[in-house]
């Protein structure tokens, strides 16, 4: 199976859960939303080892992060750039509250309206934001998905993010949804997960730049696993463990590479942090 | 079509030759000079031009220092491909699924192409031509869509299988790499055996109808015209086209493969192409020499290919390209 045919499955609706990240299937979950199979949508669940298999210890889960800034992306204004200024200028405007509402909030009376001073949504504007099809012709997204952005609450109290506005989340939010939630106890999804801890100075190992050994990780690590997970989720339940062992001498090599070069990674980071 | 053969070499002979100078003659032809400044030029600008470009093969090639600046590494890049596994493996995939398309294509049009020149209706015959190349036609993309469904665990084929109980589980077409190679042999034929027909008609055509009718009067039924009339009068086109297709051994294609390989399937379907793509540009930072040396290669040995092929032939006395 590969990533058309996997998001393919999940846009149906026959899949029951995975292991992956939102951002790696939100396109499924916009068509399964536009299709109205809220049922079929997923729920974010904290995964930790049962303390059976890791002699008694009870293992806390620290999945949600708090807010962290984001190393990932960024732009480059070449030397023969004839105005650096203003092309500097550029990204201030762009980050100024009146920019930032229109890149997220959309243009008033148009995606949202005011009402004593709270920013809200119809239900309709709201369900458009999830069309990939509207979402493509009117959110420049090229642009807003590599510049900087706010996130938070702005300084008149609404939310920069109008999914992130609790008027707007749960008045969206879909009967399924709620009486979901309702049975389990909760109020927010994120709820099903431990507050998040405060960071450490150093900040967060994702956003290390793999560059030096990304041969090793992406024409290696990466596609071992691709080969081996699928044939040990169905192989023969007796062959498990002779393709666990397969699978653990092959990636072994490439694995070792990862976490070392993880490791100098992570204690340059400390180093520079202590510092 | 190209000219060759003997009738050609014949033609030549016959016209008594005239001694003269190189650039009389080139005065003589200007018109066919102009003629073909275009495609000089075309193949000068498209074709010799990026081959500038087989240099970074030899480099540790960075857009930010250029051709110029880059770092030289000699054979550096080609040791590093030799010593990975999974290129040895693209080279085996590219020339096992070269084969079972070339096997696969010609016979399945030679054999489409008698079957038609057997029909007497004509109507009937445009009708299967027209259905049979109209596939030609369609994005590799759609295809490989279709035949993900057909060949899927619950798709058309399993379900037949399943049916006249012929398996009692679903066969993985898709998830087992050992069927990969058939796959795309059978996707290449139903896409192109229409299109690859076209060029045998038009052969069988040329065939000198008396011919027929002799052996006709000899007593020879139909499967012995096929046998010694219509089977000789092609073999010159076949030996072309094989020639030209040897050449072409070490391009299995691109297309199919990427869009329908999948992690189980990967190390049956990666061909030098889609490794190509993966080294340059599968990783965070592109590795351009990696992909420009084994597309290098991937020509050298092409070009070595289509010699001996050619030279082979010629031995064999049979028309050469070259």
């Amino acid at each position: 199976m590969n990533y058309d045919q996997y998001i393919a499955a999940l846009s149906n609706g026959t899949v029951l859960g995975m292991f992956d990240q939102t951002w790696d299937f939100g396109t499924a979950t916009d068509s399964l939303k536009a299709s109205q199979m809220y049922e079929n949508t997923y729920l974010a669940l904290p995964l930790v080892y049962d303390p059976e298999y890791v002699d008694g210890k009870v293992i806390e889960e620290h999945y949600l992060n708090g807010t962290v800034m984001n190393k990932d992306r960024g732009f480059g204004i070449s030397t023969t750039c004839k105005y650096p200024e203003r092309a500097i200028q550029l990204f201030e405007t762009l980050l100024s509250d009146e920019w930032q509402t229109i890149l997220q909030w959309g243009i008033e009376g148009e995606d949202y309206y005011v009402e004593n001073g709270r920013y809200l949504m119809t239900k309709e504007q709201y369900d458009q934001r999830a069309d990939a099809q509207w979402k493509r012709a009117n959110r420049a997204l090229a642009v807003w998905e590599s510049c900087p952005k706010k996130q938070g609450t702005m300084d008149n109290g609404n939310a920069w993010d109008p999914a992130q506005q609790p008027e707007i989340y749960f008045g969206q939010m879909n009967d399924y949804d709620k009486a979901f939630l309702t049975a389990a106890g909760k109020k927010t999804p994120a709820e099903f997960f431990n507050p998040p801890i405060e960071l450490a100075p150093y900040g967060e190992a994702w956003q290390i730049d793999k560059g030096p050994i990304d041969i090793d990780y992406n024409n290696g690590f990466l596609p071992i696993q691709d080969r081996w997970l699928p044939i040990i989720i169905t192989c023969d339940p007796a062959e498990i463990d002779a393709n666990w062992d397969a699978f653990v001498a092959e990636i072994t090599p490439s694995a070792q590479v990862y976490t070392d070069f993880m490791q100098a990674e992570v204690l340059k980071l400390v180093e520079q942090a202590l510092n | 079509m190209i000219r060759i053969g003997k009738t050609a070499k014949a033609e030549a002979a016959a016209v008594p030759r005239q001694k003269r100078g190189f650039f009389r003659t080139l005065g003589g032809q200007w018109q066919l000079m102009i003629m073909s400044v275009p495609m000089l030029l075309y193949v000068l600008l498209f074709n010799y031009g990026p081959l500038w470009g087989w240099l970074t093969a030899f480099q540790d090639y960075q857009p930010r220092d250029g051709l110029a600046g880059s770092k030289w590494v000699g054979w550096g890049n080609f040791t590093f491909l030799f010593g990975r596994e999974d290129f040895l493996l693209s080279i085996r995939n590219t020339l096992a699924m070269s084969l079972i398309n070339l096997v696969f294509g010609t016979v399945s049009a030679i054999v489409l192409a008698v079957l038609l020149n057997e029909v007497r209706n004509r109507s009937f015959k445009r009708t299967v031509q027209t259905v049979t190349y109209l596939p030609h036609f369609l994005s590799m993309v759609i295809v490989v869509g279709m035949a993900q469904n057909i060949f899927s665990s619950n798709g058309a084929v399993n379900q037949l299988l399943l049916s006249l109980r012929l398996v009692d589980q679903p066969v993985f077409f898709l998830g087992k790499g050992e069927y990969f190679w058939w796959l795309v042999g059978v996707i290449n034929v139903w896409k192109e055996v229409g299109w690859n027909t076209i060029i045998y008609i038009a052969a069988m055509t040329s065939i000198d109808p008396s011919l027929y009718e002799a052996a006709a009067i000899d007593g020879a039924g139909r499967f012995q015209r096929i046998l010694n009339v219509t089977l000789p009068g092609i073999r010159s086109t076949f030996m072309v086209l094989l020639i030209m297709n040897i050449g072409h051994l070490m391009e299995a294609g691109f297309e199919i493969q990427y869009l329908m390989r999948s992690g189980l399937t990967m190390k049956y379907s990666d061909t030098i192409d889609v490794f190509a793509l993966l080294y340059s540009f599968g990783s965070t930072r592109p590795h351009y020499s990696y992909g420009v040396a084994a597309g290098m290669f991937k020509s050298v040995v092409g070009i070595i290919l289509l010699i001996i092929a050619n030279m082979t032939a010629k031995a064999l006395d049979e028309n050469t390209l070259i």
